[in-house]
């Protein structure tokens, strides 16, 4: 999907998104996300959330999912620094906490 | 010293001896000569010469000396060049013939020779006046161009960008330079003046006082004055300048807050501005006090609220003083009743209120005086509908078109992303609940925008409806993958609700937005 870019290298997926994350694209982005992980062994899922400009609680259920998927499978989901406007509604329904953030790069180097 | 111009003598004679005399003479005394041999040719030749005097006779061939005249006055509409006939004719009927058909000068042949040379150089003195005279009007009419031109740059060319705001002007000079005023610009964070005055007079004495209020008004732009202190410095400049003559200014100036919905108004004898509120109540903006650069006096302001809708009318009292027909004029009983059933149901006033008043009028427009006029309606209380089909894409791209409406007049990017989300929200609820099955039903978004106050967005649908809105609501689970919509409209609105309406289905939300957080682009 446009805007949707996955990589995977040294047991990390990177997935990186520009846009809006609303009801009209959760679906897609979690199709392509399964499949592009699927058959990959890796360690960890780093969701890089710094150019998305809105998202709505359906965006908040899909990283929800996400993160359980992950999580149920043995490995650990990251989201990477998110934008102020993910901050905000992730603050918003108290779920800031619920998931790991990395907010530099540093903090991503540590991490292979 | 400049060389005296050569004045050209056009001989017209079918007589060759009597042209070559008369050439003769003429060319002695420097004056340029061509020569014409019958009527026809007189006139091919002033075509061609562009003769200053002309030495006609009256009895030619193929054209008689009258028709010449005729043609030349009449037809090729010089009134200008100087017609001496020349001729042996007597007959008394036949000369005030030629003076009728516009003959200057009349010589009987035979002539004497110092009579006809005196003759000739008072007609070459009369064309070089006449010429001095075309030249020094041409001069004061390039001045008055210029101060026209100057004072048309001194008039607003364009209007500011108020969400909610149109203004409208018009402005016709009765001559070139006109002694008419209209402007506005903005004064303060969120108020604007409107001003519109009349300077006694016309031309370019009424347009040099003119551009001196135009300048002591815009000064105010800069180092803020308010509406009485601005009046004052007028007043005291006005009276300074011109109190011994008997020029002076009406003037009608009105601060607009748009904030706090309020007009001030000073109305210095001009003729009362117009308020109208769209319910059809008219407020007249009457003269408040005196007018400008006679005598020190003072200019207390009035106020008065602004409704949620309102068209604001100020113009100059040359607007009423239309000929209807010739020699009939319409008053300003005739003027302010067109005016007052057009303000308010008009979208376009100013073309609507000229169509009005051309249909009371037996003849074409006709303005003695210079006429201004500044239109403005306020729509403080403005609403807009979008629809379309509840498809999860489909809603989304009308949320976005929504809130593109709502960020022209908020600057808040906070307060429009948390009107944006609630949107969003509102409209995923629609998408996911509202219809069953296949269904794809209809989505509404009303938005009612309350500048300066609140906005109230209600996203309708036609479908099965909702519960209303539960007493408490909760903290959804952070493992929910979905619930949140109405957590977040909940926590980001002031207030929020579910109504059934007409047969549709209404979420409504308001959020209020603090008064320097809206757009006034001023």
């Amino acid at each position: 999907m446009e805007g949707l870019l996955i990589e995977k290298k040294d047991g990390v997926v990177a997935v990186v998104y520009g846009g809006e994350i609303t009801l009209d694209v959760t679906s897609v982005m979690k199709g392509e996300i399964n499949a592009a992980t699927e058959s990959v062994d890796y360690k960890n899922l780093i969701m890089d959330l710094s150019s998305v400009s809105f998202i709505d609680s359906s965006g908040i259920g899909f990283l929800v999912s996400l993160n359980s998927r992950i999580r149920n499978a043995g490995k650990t989901f990251y989201l990477f620094k998110p934008s102020p406007q993910v901050v905000k509604t992730l603050d918003l329904v108290q779920m800031i906490k619920y998931f790991k953030i990395i907010n530099s790069d540093e903090e991503l180097a540590a991490l292979s | 010293m400049l060389k005296p111009e050569t004045i050209k003598v056009l001989v017209a004679d079918d007589s060759k001896t009597m042209r070559d005399t008369l050439a003769g003479m003429l060319k002695d005394f420097a004056y340029e000569v061509a020569q014409a041999v019958d009527g026809q040719d007189a006139i091919d030749k002033y075509r061609e010469f562009r003769p200053d005097i002309i030495l006609l006779d009256m009895n030619m061939p193929k054209l008689d000396g009258v028709r010449v005249i005729e043609f030349i006055r009449r037809r090729l509409d010089d009134q200008d060049v100087l017609i001496i006939m020349v001729t042996s004719e007597r007959s008394q009927e036949i000369k005030l013939q030629a003076f009728n058909a516009g003959a200057n000068d009349f010589l009987n042949k035979p002539f004497d020779r110092a009579e006809l040379l005196a003759r000739v150089a008072v007609a070459a003195k009369q064309v070089r006046l006449n010429n001095r005279l075309r030249k020094a009007f041409r001069t004061i009419e390039q001045e008055i161009d210029l101060v026209a031109e100057l004072q048309g740059k001194l008039l607003p060319s364009s209007s500011p960008d108020i969400e909610g705001v149109q203004i409208h002007s018009l402005y016709k000079p009765s001559g070139k330079a006109s002694g008419d005023y209209f402007d506005h610009f903005p004064i303060q964070e969120g108020v604007l003046r409107a001003i519109v005055a009349d300077v006694s007079g016309h031309g370019a004495r009424a347009a040099f006082i003119m551009s001196i209020v135009r300048t002591l008004f815009r000064t105010t732009l800069t180092h803020y004055l308010d509406l009485e202190e601005t009046f004052d410095l007028l007043n005291n400049h006005l009276c300074h300048i011109i109190c011994k003559e008997d020029d002076f200014v009406t003037i009608l100036a009105a601060d607009i807050d748009f904030q706090e919905r309020k007009l001030t108004y000073i109305n210095a004898g001009h003729c009362p501005g117009m308020l109208k509120t769209f319910d059809g109540e008219l407020m007249t903006l009457s003269p408040t006090a005196s007018v400008v650069g006679f005598f020190e006096m003072d200019y207390p302001p009035r106020t008065v609220e602004l409704p949620e809708r309102a068209d604001l009318f100020l113009f100059t009292d040359g607007f009423y003083d239309w000929e209807v027909s010739p020699g009939e004029f319409l008053d300003f009983d005739g003027f302010w009743e067109v005016s007052e059933s057009l303000l308010g149901n008009s979208d376009n006033f100013l073309e609507d209120l000229m169509d009005g008043m051309q249909k009371l009028s037996k003849i074409p427009c006709r303005f003695r005086d210079d006429v201004s006029a500044l239109w403005m309606r306020m729509e403080f209380v403005r609403e807009f509908f979008f629809k379309a089909k509840a498809l999860p894409d489909v809603t989304r791209t009308l949320a976005r078109e929504a809130m593109s409406v709502l960020a022209r007049s908020i600057k808040s990017e906070s307060d429009l992303y948390d009107l944006d989300l609630a949107l969003t929200e509102a409209c995923a609820n629609v998408v996911d609940h509202a219809y069953k099955g296949d269904e794809v039903g209809d989505l509404e978004i009303k938005l009612h925008v309350d500048s300066h106050h609140f906005i109230v967005v209600e996203v309708a649908d036609w479908g099965v409806g909702f519960d209303g809105v539960p007493a408490e609501i909760k903290k959804p689970d952070p493992k929910a993958e979905s619930g949140r919509g109405i957590y977040i409209i909940s926590k980001l609105m002031d207030e929020f609700g579910i109504k059934k309406q007409q047969g549709k289905n209404i979420v409504f939300f308001r959020k209020n937005i603090k008064k320097e957080l809206w757009k006034v682009c001023l």
